[in-house]
């Protein structure tokens, strides 16, 4: 295990910043990520308090293995109450957050209170300051990152929300490394609601085992034997939109806001029309399968676009245009929204609009007004407004 | 040990993976005033012994994949002897040995 076992509590309301000690018997019990942050947060949190109010928290917490070599082990998990469900909330981000965070000295980072003004925190090993960030407000993350990341080094692992987290939109989501998200359950209002606007993190200890060649030897053998199996490598070479067709042919992929389940489009937002885009492989740390496929268009990347965004944003919005939906999907990351929710609203839309209820001005494959809708919606402007409430 | 440099990112949003590694360009032999660091078959080998610590080989080669310990240590690639474990570990294929001895 790589535990360093500490605690970095941030609080936003007094500036403090503690280190405590991890309560290992948690993390034992509450094996990963996951259930560690879970437990923080319901052990911390008290009952009945509003999501989007100083009293929630930001729980981030790495796993056991984090910094090492083990398999895909370099992923952060977020805990929060959350603002679109009004319960419990995890969700988590690959990137190079976690390792950098555990480089730093730190298992868990909890955030709490809210600034007064907009800030960024940046921890630098045993450093850790709240900088002001009133200059980065109201900027996507695109550029938020690429800001930060020339002030204080590339190589650091940076958080950043865009304007719907700014904006407590509950379907925002937090970006990390340009294309990477976490994305549901309103994560990015939560930050956003602490007047967070990034932070920034690198670290340069060492995360130590107790048994280095043991651990090489299991771990190279785990990588051939378990983690490179026949059925994994799909996730390699083509990753998570291999399930389009699956869906399509299973009856269950959503279609028109999900009238139906099958879309006569499919073959055209499948893993072969991405793989026709020539995506480049991206990997997390210690990861060997490499899920990333980046792809660029143009003005417009994306690292996907996954499963889930061609689903929502594809077929139940009733568009079979690949590049549209990169389009779309580069727009949400920029703006900082989930891709699943909005595509999910952007449908709903389309059908009340179709069907005479209400007249949102979108009707299903109208690609113009729909390539238009993350930013209206991420910023709540015009008709995003209503539809930027979930 | 870090005999291998992995640079993976994104620049202004454009991705960026390079790799760094010993091409037995041999500057770090040429750098090193004592003699210290050697190549044969293939191979480089250090005397610890004879290593008097000045950096002049870390700085010869600025990619970073030859290191002073804080112990005093000079750590470069040796290869792994000739089978390098670079390359049986990466799992794409992407990283090959070349020359090797038939």
């Amino acid at each position: 295990m790589s535990y360093t076992g500490k605690v970095l509590r941030v609080n936003l309301d007094t500036g403090d910043v503690t280190k405590e000690p991890l309560n290992q018997d948690w993390a034992e019990k509450y094996f990963g990520g996951r259930g560690l942050g879970v437990k923080y947060l319901y052990e911390e949190l008290k009952g009945g308090i509003a999501p989007l109010t100083p009293a929630n928290k930001l729980i981030l917490t790495t796993g056991p293995f984090t910094g090492t070599v083990v398999p895909c082990s370099g992923r952060l998990t977020f805990a929060a109450k959350s603002p679109a469900t009004g319960t419990m909330l995890d969700c988590s981000i690959g990137g190079r957050f976690a390792t950098q965070l555990k480089f730093a000295g730190y298992d868990v980072l909890i955030i709490e209170g809210q600034a007064e003004n907009p800030a960024c925190l940046v921890i630098n090993d045993d450093k850790v300051e709240i900088r002001d960030a009133t200059y980065l407000w109201g900027k996507g993350i695109f550029e938020t990152e690429s800001q930060l990341g020339e002030e204080l080094g590339r190589e650091s692992g940076i958080l950043s929300i865009g304007p719907a987290g700014e904006k407590l939109v509950s379907i925002a989501c937090i970006g990390s490394e340009y294309y990477r998200q976490a994305a549901r359950g309103g994560i990015g209002a939560v930050m956003g609601s602490k007047k967070l606007k990034a932070i920034v993190c690198s670290g340069s200890k060492d995360v130590t085992v107790p048994d280095m060649p043991g651990l090489l030897k299991l771990v190279k053998r785990l990588i051939w034997e378990d983690v490179l199996t026949d059925t994994n490598l799909g996730i390699y070479t083509d990753g998570s939109p291999q399930i389009v067709d699956m869906s399509n042919s299973a009856g269950v992929l959503p279609t028109r806001n999900f009238q139906d389940g099958v879309f006569e489009g499919a073959s055209k937002i499948n893993a072969e029309s991405i793989r026709r885009l020539k995506p480049r492989k991206k990997a997390c740390p210690a990861c060997p399968l490499g899920c990333g496929n980046y792809i660029r268009i143009g003005d417009n990347a994306v690292e996907g676009p996954e499963y889930e965004t061609l689903a929502l944003v594809g077929s139940n919005c009733g568009v079979d245009d690949i590049e549209a939906i990169i389009k779309f999907n580069a727009e949400c990351d920029d703006v900082g929204i989930d891709t699943i929710s909005v595509g999910n609203v952007v449908g709903f839309a389309m059908e009340m609009t179709e069907r005479g209820i209400k007249d949102f001005g979108i009707r299903f494959g109208d690609i113009e007004t729909y390539l238009k809708m993350p930013r209206l919606i991420g910023c709540q402007e015009g008709m995003g407004e209503e539809l930027s409430r979930g | 040990m870090a005999c291998l440099k992995i640079h993976s990112g994104y620049e202004k949003g454009d991705l960026v993976i390079r790799g760094e590694f010993c091409d037995l360009c041999l500057e770090c032999v040429e750098a090193c005033p004592t003699g210290a660091i050697t190549s044969e078959n293939g191979s480089l080998s250090v005397d610890q012994e004879s290593c008097s610590e000045c950096g002049l080989s870390v700085d010869a080669w600025p990619y970073g994949i030859i290191h002073l310990s804080s112990s005093g240590k000079l750590l470069i690639c040796d290869r792994c002897g000739g089978s390098p474990e670079c390359v049986s570990w990466c799992p794409h294929e992407a990283i090959k040995k070349e020359g090797s001895a038939t």
